[in-house]
């Protein structure tokens, strides 16, 4: 199995996974490692490295769509998914593609298409758990896409807004 | 007068804690619902079940009570817990308010009011000035109540207005902006000046008392580790807290709470500075979430004698017979994201295993496939520990959290566990204002020496293998609530205020 990941620190993984009874063999650019994983009916999972004998404690949390998280030797890992085809990077100082950090309702939306925006104006109220979280833009631009319709439930990872900043688009037109 | 039947309006652990303490006296339990909470696991607790509109539906819960012939109303906390107005609705409708009176209710709610009982009772309160619009006159009852002050605006809260002055000569600069900031927020001026109290510890007391007159105090709970003003950890006894103190606070809190006649389960809420002083804040005036603690080192039931009170018992414990033995702590374990600013996190729980050994409690309200609604309060459970020593509780509470499994939603289990090996934790040297400084070394620890790529790849698909999708998971949780759309279906038909549904349909 391939798996394309990107961590916290924007860092992009990718390698192909083959599990062969207990033993997981895990290829990541050149380098290859196997480990093996020990599971009891209680939910207690270890993950072994035969070569080094290095021992982890290993919990799983959260999986979506969209994200990963679990939790190794007491330290949470939160991943992001990336599409098995590759749709080209985006310039993520010009375009902005916000995305729920959990599961909500979209409780308002501010903004529609084409809208101009300024850095830190509100876009979308997304309620959960008896909170109104407001997300705001990050940069000056235009509103280019809304995927969310407000009263809508949405997951977590799920994409709400795009914006693309308005200054580099008035540059290029008007180059 | 014994109660035969007990309506819980409440949900999640708070519901069914209740429905167990009813059942062991004897009563049969009415249970009630909302359409988002139909796989409530607490309906099935109870004999009955209802469902209704919302929790805060006083016309609702009151129609579902008479109908369903309940003698008494558990309120829980939260939700109607301290509402004058529902302990009122019931005493008209003669179903006995398992809690005070709606006069002690009144006083209690409101800060003012329930300040000045304290005064009247002898007990410290933060010392403090009517709001003031001049800064000389500011300056003058500033110097009286000794810096540092805080300046707080009289006309709203929410931090606006709000400077802390630590010296007379920074006091009209700071004076004059929080004027400023309260006019432009509030449209009034108007500052009040309260002692600056610094790193404080929130200590508090618990206390019960019969119709009357009887009250007697169980010691305390300090839960001075909060985020955004909510309790993350309690535990009893407080740590490092003189037992001259501990008595003093013990005795103020029942003078409070007689001033204001009070009765049922309550509790006093002090805030403790480093050299001890303490200072009255308010008063709950309901059974806490933090109230197992309490269970754990007195032995006292705390819901039974609840409903006993209510239902007229004199108090059959004395002050001498309530005797503080180990200590215990209590998790707060909430749906949210410790990585990501602690945002709530609902969802489906994939996979869900209870630790138990000697001394551990569990008060929750999970089961393996069952959703978590994005409607409520984020509280999952609370894991409750309870050891010889605080060494004890900590280390037991470690395994308990490594045994403790919740696939499927984000929680803070992780951070609880970072929390207890904490140093300054250890030492029990935490107060109010710690949570910065932890929060700020557990983002550090994370971040620092992360594994290798090949092992986050293999934790990412590990964990994509066994927490179930939301698809697969899906089907599941509507079998467990296929009784509840069958229910659903009935309540539309009937469009009463009510909306009652039979246990049958249950079934």
């Amino acid at each position: 199995m391939r798996l394309r990941i990107k961590t916290k620190s924007g860092k992009k993984i990718e390698g192909f996974i083959k599990q062969e009874g207990e033993n997981i063999e895990v290829k990541s650019g050149d380098r290859t490692s196997i480990f093996k994983v020990e599971k009891t009916p209680t939910g207690e999972i270890t993950i072994l490295n035969p070569e080094t004998g290095e021992k982890y404690k290993f919990n799983p949390i959260f999986s979506s769509k969209y994200e990963i998280t679990f939790e190794i030797n007491g330290k949470i890992y939160s991943v992001e998914r990336i599409a098995g085809i590759s749709q080209g990077e985006e310039d993520e100082d010009n375009v902005a593609v916000l995305k729920s950090a959990f599961s909500a309702l979209v409780k308002k939306i501010y903004v529609k298409k084409g809208d101009k925006v300024k850095k830190g104006e509100p876009l979308v109220d997304l309620e959960s758990m008896k909170m109104i979280n407001t997300l705001k833009s990050p940069i000056d631009g235009v509103i280019e896409e809304i995927y969310v319709q407000e009263g809508k439930n949405i997951l977590s990872g799920e994409k709400i807004v795009k914006v693309v900043n308005v200054n580099n688009i008035n540059r290029t037109k008007e180059e | 007068m014994g109660f035969k039947k007990i309506l819980v309006a409440n949900r999640g652990e708070i519901a069914i804690r209740v429905a167990r303490a009813a059942k062991e006296l004897g009563k049969k339990v009415v249970a009630i619902y909302t359409p988002q909470d139909r796989g409530g696991i607490w309906r099935y607790f109870a004999d009955e079940a209802y469902e209704v509109s919302s929790y805060l539906n006083i016309d609702e819960i009151i129609y579902v009570a008479k109908k369903s012939k309940s003698d008494a109303i558990h309120p829980g906390y939260g939700f109607l817990s301290e509402k004058e107005e529902f302990a009122k609705a019931c005493e008209q409708e003669k179903i006995k308010f398992i809690g005070p009176s709606p006069e002690s209710l009144m006083m209690s709610g409101d800060k003012a009011i329930a300040r000045i009982k304290a005064q009247e009772a002898g007990v410290p309160v933060v010392p403090g000035s009517d709001a003031l619009e001049s800064p000389e006159e500011a300056l003058k009852v500033a110097k009286s109540i000794g810096f540092p002050v805080l300046l707080k605006a009289a006309g709203g809260g929410g931090g606006k207005g709000m400077r802390p002055a630590f010296s007379e000569d920074e006091f009209f600069h700071l004076f004059r902006q929080a004027s400023e900031e309260a006019k432009s927020a509030f449209g009034d001026p108007r500052i009040y000046i309260e002692k600056y109290i610094q790193e404080p510890k929130h200590i508090e007391i618990q206390i019960l008392g019969d119709e009357y007159g009887n009250m007697i105090y169980l010691f305390e709970r300090d839960c001075s580790l909060q985020r955004r003003n909510q309790k993350v950890i309690e535990e009893s006894p407080s740590p490092l807290l003189p037992n001259d103190v501990r008595l003093k606070m013990c005795e103020s809190a029942v003078k409070v709470m007689k001033k204001i006649n009070y009765f049922n389960a309550g509790t006093v809420e002090f805030i403790v500075d480093k050299d001890w002083n303490f200072y009255f804040i308010e008063i709950n005036a309901r059974i806490q979430v933090e109230h197992p603690v309490t269970e754990m080192v007195t032995g006292v039931d705390l819901v039974k004698r609840q409903i006993k009170i209510a239902e007229g018992e004199k108090l059959d414990i004395s002050q001498e017979d309530v005797k503080l033995s180990g200590h215990a702590m209590e998790f707060r374990i909430y749906a949210e994201d410790p990585e990501n600013d602690f945002m709530p996190s609902g969802g489906y729980v994939s996979f869900y295993k209870e630790p138990s050994m000697p001394g551990v409690r569990c008060d929750g309200w999970l089961y393996s496939g069952c959703q978590v609604p994005s409607q409520y309060d984020p509280l999952l459970l609370k894991l409750i520990v309870k050891g010889e020593n605080r060494e004890e509780t900590i280390r037991r509470s470690l395994l308990a959290l490594e045994e403790l499994k919740i696939y499927g939603i984000k929680n803070n289990i992780p951070f609880f566990k970072f929390v207890l090996n904490l140093e300054e934790f250890r030492k029990g040297e935490i107060n109010t204002w710690s949570m910065r400084s932890i929060l700020e070394k557990y983002k550090k620890w994370n971040e620092e020496s992360q594994v290798s790529d090949p092992l986050i790849l293999l934790g990412a698909y590990l964990t994509s293998t066994i927490v179930k999708s939301q698809a697969e998971l899906n089907g599941r949780y509507e079998y467990i609530s296929a009784n509840g759309r069958a229910s659903s279906w009935k309540v539309r038909s009937w469009k009463i205020a009510g909306r009652m549904e039979s246990r049958g349909q249950l079934k």
